[in-house]
């Protein structure tokens, strides 16, 4: 799995490149939005993770110009923090944007929630055991003796995190962070979303796997064996 | 009673725009610190020493950025508030240049910068408020690191005359247009044109005011073959005159 990583700040990227060695991400570096472009151009990374304030060109540009032709996912990090600064990254297309001073283990979960959000890299089409696996490729959700379920996509995002996740608590923020990115969702939403893919669990693979609901902390995906 | 709404206007611009500035210079050297100290404290990460080190450079040099950054703006709020000045005593330039160098250098190895230090004569001895002219020499030397290639030097060169020392560096940055210059020394001056977006705008109008405090001038050329020459001169005192007439006294390398 390969990370651009473009910081104009020489410290910064060093400190996350090490952070995502560390992770077992292969990391390379641009310092200006010109020489990200050409980077990304020619290594086709994984993941671009982009600063705003960039030499030469800024990286509100650089994401627009990669956005226009790839669906490489982009994490924007910057030092603003306003939610205009945040709204307009994700809408010129940014898959989440982290604010600086940031914790390497956030970035890394983020990035891992990014990865698994929109399905990039090496990470496989189906996720999941024998009793319940999920079909990125088809959106559909399998279990033995029943037809293929096919979900939403929300659902698909909602149930991709529980199912990597198998048997533990996920917490609330995490899961709203993996579905909708930062700042997109919240807690009422998440509910009515777990809500829905619950009862279609219970209704159309009924004995196969359960949500189950940790009041104050978040949810977890029981499968039978679980049980 | 009429009140200068313009200007009004300007100054909460300049407010804002300095607050903005600040706070993007001030956040990326602390995530830097944050991320780094961070990972050095995670005692389950299990660090090797050499990764320790890996990370302690960074640090480094994220602890002088702050520390230049500090300075820069304690220094920019004394000369605005007037209650700037200088204590001129004998100095030894190659000193003063020894202690700036040390200062810039965690950051010219990051970069792959080398530099040279040419003196065409001496003494170096000059009156000087050491403190503020290192702060000065910083500034100038950090300018010509950041717009400066990765890997291209930076010369320091130390020329003497009869009445006047002058000491300029040079970078090999994208150069400056004529029209511009003089607005350089101006604070919070971010000149058409400039898309590399470094700093405050406070580190030349810092270096203008130590070196007029002086009584020296100072100036900027191009460099040719590419690039930008910024020179102050500081007058030599009449013992130091003498003391050029008659010959070198030596110069600390740094």
């Amino acid at each position: 799995m390969k990370i651009l990583v473009v910081e104009d700040d020489l410290a910064l990227s060093d400190v996350i490149a090490f952070t995502l060695r560390r992770n077992g991400f292969e990391t390379i570096t641009s310092h200006d939005g010109q020489a990200a472009l050409r980077t990304w151009e020619a290594e086709q990374p994984d993941m671009v993770l982009l600063d705003l304030n960039l030499p030469k060109l800024d990286g509100m540009s650089v994401c627009r110009q990669i956005r226009a032709q790839a669906t490489t996912p982009i994490i924007m990090l910057s030092v603003r923090n306003s939610d205009e600064a945040i709204v307009q990254g994700l809408e010129i297309g940014a898959d989440d944007y982290i604010v600086k001073p940031f914790s390497p283990s956030q970035l890394v979960a983020r990035i891992r929630a990014v990865l698994r959000r929109t399905g990039a890299g090496a990470t496989p089409e189906s996720v999941g055991s024998d009793r319940l696996a999920l079909d990125r490729s088809r959106s559909e959700v399998n279990a033995p003796g029943f037809p293929p379920v096919r979900l939403a996509p929300l659902e698909l995002r909602l149930l991709e995190t529980l199912i990597v996740n198998a048997g533990a608590v996920v917490p609330a923020d995490r899961l709203i962070a993996a579905i909708w990115g930062v700042d997109g969702g919240d807690r009422t939403m998440l509910k009515q979303l777990v809500y829905r893919l619950r009862s279609r669990l219970d209704t159309e693979l009924p004995g196969v796997a359960t949500i189950e609901t940790v009041p104050g902390i978040g949810y977890a995906l029981l499968t039978d064996s679980d049980a | 009673m009429i009140r200068d709404v313009t200007d009004e206007s300007a100054q909460r611009r300049l407010r804002s725009y300095f607050l903005d500035s600040i706070t993007h210079e001030f956040r990326t050297p602390l995530s830097t610190l944050s991320a780094s100290l961070e990972l050095l404290l995670d005692t389950e990460v299990g660090l090797s020493a050499g990764e320790m080190r890996e990370l302690l450079k960074p640090t480094h040099l994220s602890l002088l950025t702050l520390q230049q950054l500090v300075d820069n703006v304690l220094m920019s709020s004394r000369i605005e508030a007037g209650r700037f000045s200088v204590h001129l005593r004998p100095t030894d330039l190659g000193a003063v240049i020894t202690s700036a160098i040390q200062l810039v250098k965690p950051m010219f190895e990051r970069r792959q910068q080398t530099f040279t230090i040419a003196e065409s004569a001496f003494p170096l001895t000059v009156q000087a408020d050491p403190g503020h002219l290192t702060q000065a020499l910083v500034n100038l030397l950090t300018n010509a690191s950041k717009y400066s290639p990765l890997g291209a030097p930076i010369d320091v060169t130390v020329l003497t005359h009869s009445v006047w020392i002058r000491l300029a560096v040079a970078d090999r940055g994208p150069g400056i247009p004529p029209s511009d210059r003089a607005r350089l020394f101006e604070r919070f001056v971010r000149l058409a044109g400039d898309d590399e977006q470094y700093g405050i705008g406070l580190g030349l109008a810092i270096v203008k005011s130590v070196v007029e405090a002086h009584h020296g001038r100072l100036g900027v050329d191009e460099r040719p073959g590419g690039g930008t020459i910024f020179w102050f001169e500081l007058p030599l005192g009449e013992a130091a005159a003498e003391q050029a007439a008659t010959g070198p006294i030596g110069i600390g390398s740094p």
